[in-house]
C-alpha cells in the first residue's frame, strides 16, 4: 500500500522519476551487471557449457588450493598486526598525552593518501638483495626473504595499519573520559580501568577496524604482485589467470573466492557492528579529556609512536631518495635523469592517468551526490536497495570489478573494451562510494527542519536544493571529488584489466618498471603521483577555504 | 463559514513503523478551530502527536485524512511554499549558510519584492524582536535566545495568515525561557497573529494561551480556556496534567442543575459545583480532583479524610506536606505558611478542601 502511494506520487514528479531511472540502470549496467557476469563465467569452463567443473578445481588441486589458504592466512595476521599496531597508536593519540600528536597524526595518514605499492617498493630498496640495508648492514645477503610472506606481513601492515588507527581513534575519542574518571573514583586501578571500561567500550571498533584491514589485505594487488615471489594470493592468481594462461573462467572462480569473504566482512562491519556500537552520538560537542598518565607508561608510548613513524618516514624517504639515484645498489650519484625520463617517455601515462581521472572524478562526485540525496531525502520504492548497491563497490576487490568490466563489456552493443570510457567507467563506479557515503553522511546532519523552513518560506523543493541543501553539502562534495581523485590516480587492481596500449596508467607503468628492477624509474614515476597528489590536496584546500559557506562565516568574524 | 479562522476536522495521521512495519496513528480524529488573532496551545506529554498535528497543518505531512482549513479555504493540497502558514522550528532550523539578515530576508525574496522594501521590512522585524545591529552575524555567532529572535523574526516577516511555533523555548535555559515567554506573547498579541503553539509545559501554555488543547495518544481530551481547563478538567488525564492534583474515590448521590452530592470513600459527605452540560448519574462512581494548593490541616474527624503527615518540607514561602490515608496519599501544599501552625511529622490531621477548587472526573 505504502509502495503503490509512493509509486504514485513519483508519477507527479517526473524529474523524480527520471532521475531514479536513471540511476538505476547505471547502478545495474555498471555495477551489477559486471559483477553477476563474473559469477556466471564461473561456471561456464567452456563457452555454453555451465557446470561446477571450475570450482571443482579449485577446491581440489592444491594449485589453486594453496591462494586460497594464502590470502586468508596473510589478512588474518595482517589484520591481528595492525588493529593491535593501530590499537596503540590511537590510544597513545586519543588518551595518553604523548607529545607531537598532530605530527603523528600526519604522518601516520600518508600510507591512505599514496600509492600502496610505494611501501612495497622501498622494503625492495632497503632489503631486496640490491638494498641498501643488506647491503651495509648484512654484506649482501638479505636478512630475511623479502619476497613472501614475511615481506607481505611487513608492507600491507605498515599500509594499513592507518586503517584501523582511524576507525580505532574515532572510538576511542567517543568514549567519554568521564566513564574512565568514574571507574577511578570509584577505586579502580588505571590498568584496571583500561581492561574493565576502555577496553569493552571499544571492543565494536576493533572488530570493525580488524575486518576493514582483514578485507584490504584481501583485496591487495600491487603488493603481491610485487613481493609475493612465491607466495600466491587469490587476486594475483585470478590475474595470471586471466592475462597469462587465458583461462577465464578459472580466473573468475579465484575472483567469486575472494569476493565472498569480503563480502561477508563488509556485511557484518556496516550492518551488525555498526549496530553493536555503544557509542551514541548526542551531537554536543563533548570536551575531550585526557588522563594524564605515569612518565614511564607515556615514555613507553612516545617511543612506540616514533619508532612507527620513523618506519613511514624511512620507507618513503628511501624511495624519494631512489627516484633520485642512478642505479639502484650500485651507483648512488644523485640525478634528476629519472624524472627526466618520466617526463618525457613516460609523460604520455601522467598525462592520460591526469586526464582520465579528472573526467572521472566529477562524474564520480556528481553522481554520488545524487545518489545521496535521492536516498537521504527522497521516498521511492527500493530506495535502500539503491544505497546498498551504491556502496557496492566498496565490499567488492578490485580484482573482481576489473574482471567483470573485462567480461561484460567486450562485445557489441557495449564494447568498450580498450577505449579511455572503460578506464573512466572503472574509476567512477569504483569511487562512487565515497561520494554517496560523503554525501550521505553530511545530509544527515543537516537538520531536515532546515529545509522544511525553507518550503515553509515560499521556496519550492527545486530552489531549496540549489539554495540550501547544495551549499551545505558543498564541503562533502570537495571532500568527495579529492578522495574520489587520490583513489583513482593510485589505482590498480581493476583497472590493470581495462588498460590498453592505446590508454594506460601510471601505477600500471610503476608495477611495469618493477617488473624491470627499473626501481628508480618506479620511484621517479611514485613521487609524480605523490606530487599529484599532494597538489590535489592543496587545491582541495584552496577551494575549500574558499568556496565553503564555514570560511565565510569566520571572515565575517573577524 | 465557520467563526474559526484556522480549523482542522477529524484529521488522522498514520506512521509506518519502519521496524515492525505496522502502523502508528500519531494523530487521531482530531478537529478543533482557532478564532482570528488568538493564540491557541497543543499541550500533552511527549509523543501525543503535538508536533504531527503542526506539521499537518504546516503541510510537511500529509494527512491520512481529514481537512485543514485556513481563512476558510481548505488547504489540503497544498504545499508548505504554497500555504500562508510560517513555522518556528524546535531547533530554529536557521540556515546556517546566511547571515542574521539573509535569513530573514530569506522569505521575502520568495515574495518578488523590491530590494529596498524587503530591507525595510527585515530592518523593522528585526528592531521588533531586539537583533537590530546584529544583521551581519551567522547563527553560529549567536545565543540560543538570539537565534531563537531570529528564528521567529524570520517567520513574522512574511506576514503569515497563521504562525506555527513547535516548542520554541525547550532549548532555551530556564531563566531566559521565562523572559522569552513574555516577550513573545507581547510580540504576537502586538501583531494580532493567529498562533497556534505546541509545547508539553503546562506552565507555559497556561500563560500563553487564550485556548488550551489537551491531548494524548492523538486524541484530544479537551479544549478550553486556560481558567477552564484548571477548574473543570475533562477527565482524570487532563486534571493530573494541568497542575498537580490527587484523586479520591467518591460515588454520585445526588445531582442539581451545577451541582452535585457525593458520598466519598472516606465516608464524608459532600457538595462539589460542575460544569453545566456535565451528565452524572446517580451511583455513579467517579474521582474527587483535589489540588494541593487548595487544601487545609484541621483536627481529626472535622475535615473530609484523615491521614498522618509522612513527609514535611519547609521552604519558607510555601510548605509542602506528604499525608498518609487510607485511601492514598494526598499532597498539601501551603502557601505562606508563616503565621499558621502547622502539623509535625507523625501527626494525625484532617484535611478540608476550598470547595470552589474542587471537582469531578468520571471514573476510569
Ligand atoms: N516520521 C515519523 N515516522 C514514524 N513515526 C512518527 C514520525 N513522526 C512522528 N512519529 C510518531 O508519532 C507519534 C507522535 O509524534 P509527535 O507528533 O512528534 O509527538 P509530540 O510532538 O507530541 O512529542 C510518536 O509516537 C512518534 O514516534
Ligand atoms: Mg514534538
Amino acid at each position: 500500500m505504502n509502495w503503490l502511494k509512493q509509486t504514485r506520487r513519483l508519477i507527479n514528479e517526473p524529474l523524480l522519476l527520471a532521475m531514479i531511472v536513471f540511476v538505476w540502470a547505471l547502478l545495474i549496467v555498471f555495477i551489477v551487471y559486471p559483477i553477476l557476469m563474473v559469477g556466471i563465467k564461473s561456471f561456464e569452463p567452456k563457452t555454453g557449457v555451465y557446470s561446477f567443473d571450475v570450482y571443482r578445481a579449485l577446491f581440489s588441486k592444491k594449485y589453486f588450493i594453496t591462494p586460497i589458504i594464502n590470502t586468508l592466512k596473510l589478512g588474518i595476521v595482517v589484520a591481528s598486526i595492525s588493529v593491535l599496531i593501530g590499537y596503540i597508536f590511537a590510544y597513545s593519540i586519543a588518551k595518553v598525552n604523548v607529545p607531537f600528536k598532530t605530527f603523528f597524526r600526519t604522518v601516520a595518514t600518508f600510507p591512505i593518501i599514496s600509492p600502496p605499492f610505494v611501501i612495497a617498493l622501498a622494503a625492495i630498496l632497503l632489503f631486496g638483495r640490491n638494498g641498501i640495508v643488506t647491503r651495509n648492514f648484512f654484506g649482501g645477503v638479505p636478512p630475511f626473504e623479502i619476497y613472501g610472506f614475511l615481506g607481505l606481513v611487513i608492507v600491507e601492515t605498515l599500509a594499513y595499519f592507518p586503517t584501523a588507527f582511524m576507525t580505532l581513534e574515532a572510538i576511542l575519542i567517543s568514549i567519554s573520559s568521564d566513564l574512565e574518571e568514574a571507574s577511578l573514583s570509584l577505586g579502580s586501578s588505571k590498568w584496571r580501568t583500561f581492561w574493565r571500561v576502555t577496553f569493552p567500550l571499544s571492543m565494536p571498533g576493533i572488530l570493525s577496524a580488524w575486518l576493514l584491514v582483514f578485507s584490504q589485505s584481501m583485496a591487495d594487488f600491487g603488493t603481491p604482485l610485487i613481493l609475493g615471489g612465491r607466495y600466491h594470493v587469490l587476486s594475483v592468481s585470478a590475474y595470471l589467470e586471466i592475462t597469462g594462461s587465458y583461462r577465464i573462467s578459472y580466473g573468475s572462480g579465484l575472483a567469486i573466492l575472494l569476493l565472498i569473504p569480503t563480502l561477508i566482512a563488509f556485511f557484518v562491519q556496516r550492518y551488525w557492528l555498526s549496530r553493536k556500537s555503544y557509542v551514541t552520538v548526542t551531537g554536543k560537542p563533548s570536551v575531550i579529556k585526557v588522563l594524564e598518565p605515569n612518565v614511564y607508561v607515556k615514555v613507553m608510548f612516545t617511543a612506540i609512536c616514533a619508532t612507527l613513524v620513523f618506519a613511514v618516514f624511512l620507507f618513503y624517504g628511501t624511495v624519494l631518495f631512489g627516484s633520485f639515484t642512478k642505479l639502484w645498489g650500485v651507483n648512488h650519484k644523485l640525478t634528476l635523469e629519472n624524472y627526466k625520463f618520466a617526463f618525457t617517455y613516460n609523460w604520455k601515462y601522467i598525462k592520460d592517468t591526469l586526464l582520465l581521472a579528472s573526467i572521472a572524478t566529477p562524474l564520480c562526485g556528481i553522481l554520488g551526490i545524487m545518489i545521496a540525496y535521492l536516498v537521504g531525502r527522497k521516498q521511492f520504492p527500493a530506495r535502500r536497495l539503491m544505497e546498498a548497491f551504491s556502496l557496492l563497490t566498496f565490499a567488492v576487490p578490485g580484482t573482481v570489478v576489473g574482471i567483470g568490466y573485462l567480461l561484460a563489456f567486450n562485445q557489441k552493443p557495449l564494447l568498450l573494451t580498450g577505449t579511455a570510457l572503460i578506464i573512466i567507467l572503472v574509476f567512477v563506479f569504483r569511487e562512487l562510494p565515497v561520494g554517496v557515503q560523503n554525501g550521505v553522511a553530511a545530509l544527515y546532519q543537516i537538520d531536515r527542519s532546515i529545509e522544511e523552513a525553507s518550503l515553509d518560506l515560499g521556496s519550492s523543493s527545486n530552489k531549496t536544493f540549489w539554495k540550501i541543501t547544495l551549499p551545505l553539502l558543498m564541503p562533502a562534495f570537495f571532500n568527495a571529488l579529492f578522495t574520489a581523485f587520490v583513489r583513482s590516480m593510485t589505482a590498480i587492481s581493476a583497472v590493470i584489466f581495462v588498460v590498453s596500449g592505446r590508454w594506460n596508467l601510471i601505477t600500471v607503468r610503476i608495477l611495469g618498471a618493477v617488473g624491470n628492477s627499473d626501481l628508480s624509474q618506479a620511484a621517479a614515476l611514485s613521487y609524480v603521483l605523490i606530487g599529484i597528489v599532494l597538489l590535489a590536496m592543496f587545491f582541495l584546500r584552496f577551494v575549500t577555504i574558499n568556496f565553503s559557506y564555514q570560511t565565510k562565516i569566520r571572515r565575517a568574524m573577524s | 463559514m465557520t467563526e474559526y479562522y484556522v480549523e482542522v476536522r477529524n484529521l488522522v495521521k498514520d506512521f509506518k513503523d519502519s521496524s515492525s512495519g505496522s502502523f502508528i496513528r500519531a494523530v487521531n480524529n482530531v478537529s478543533f478551530g482557532v478564532k482570528k488573532g488568538q493564540l491557541m496551545t497543543l499541550l500533552g506529554p511527549s509523543g501525543c502527536g503535538k508536533t504531527t498535528t503542526l506539521r499537518l497543518i504546516g503541510g510537511f505531512e500529509i494527512a491520512t485524512s481529514g481537512d485543514v482549513l485556513i481563512d476558510g479555504t481548505v488547504v489540503n493540497d497544498q504545499p508548505p511554499n504554497k500555504r500562508p502558514t510560517a513555522m518556528v522550528f524546535q531547533s530554529y532550523a536557521l540556515f546556517p549558510h546566511m547571515n542574521v539578515y539573509e535569513n530573514v530576508a530569506y522569505g521575502l525574496k520568495n515574495r518578488k519584492l523590491s530590494t529596498q522594501e524587503i530591507k525595510k521590512r527585515v530592518s523593522e522585524m528585526l528592531s521588533i524582536v531586539g537583533l537590530s545591529g546584529l544583521e551581519k552575524r551567522y547563527p553560529s555567532q549567536l545565543s540560543g535566545g538570539q537565534q531563537q529572535r531570529v528564528a521567529l523574526a524570520r517567520a513574522l516577516v512574511v506576514q503569515p495568515k497563521v504562525l506555527l511555533l513547535d516548542e520554541p523555548l525547550s532549548n532555551l535555559d530556564a531563566k531566559l525561557r521565562e523572559q522569552m515567554r513574555i516577550e513573545l506573547k507581547k510580540i504576537q498579541s502586538n501583531l494580532g497573529i493567529t498562533s497556534i503553539y505546541v509545547t508539553h509545559d503546562q506552565l507555559e501554555a497556561m500563560t500563553l494561551s487564550d485556548v488550551i488543547i489537551v491531548m494524548k495518544d492523538g486524541v484530544v481530551m479537551q479544549q478550553d480556556s486556560p481558567e477552564m481547563v484548571y477548574r473543570y478538567p475533562a477527565n482524570k488525564f487532563v486534571a493530573g496534567f494541568i497542575g498537580k492534583a490527587n484523586f479520591l474515590e467518591a460515588s454520585v448521590v445526588g445531582i442539581e442543575q451545577n451541582r452535585c452530592k457525593l458520598k466519598l470513600i472516606s465516608g464524608a459527605d459532600m457538595v462539589v459545583g460542575i460544569r453545566e452540560g456535565t451528565r452524572f448519574t446517580i451511583q455513579e462512581k467517579v474521582y474527587l480532583v483535589l489540588r494541593p494548593e487548595a487544601a487545609r490541616f484541621v483536627k481529626p474527624n472535622q475535615g473530609i479524610v484523615n491521614g498522618m503527615v509522612i513527609t514535611r518540607i519547609y521552604t519558607g514561602a510555601n510548605a509542602f506536606f506528604e499525608v498518609k490515608t487510607d485511601y492514598g496519599i494526598l499532597s498539601v501544599e501551603i502557601q505562606n505558611p508563616t503565621h499558621m501552625d502547622l502539623p509535625e511529622y507523625g501527626e494525625t490531621v484532617g484535611l478540608v478542601y476550598d470547595t470552589a477548587t474542587l471537582s469531578v472526573v468520571k471514573y476510569e
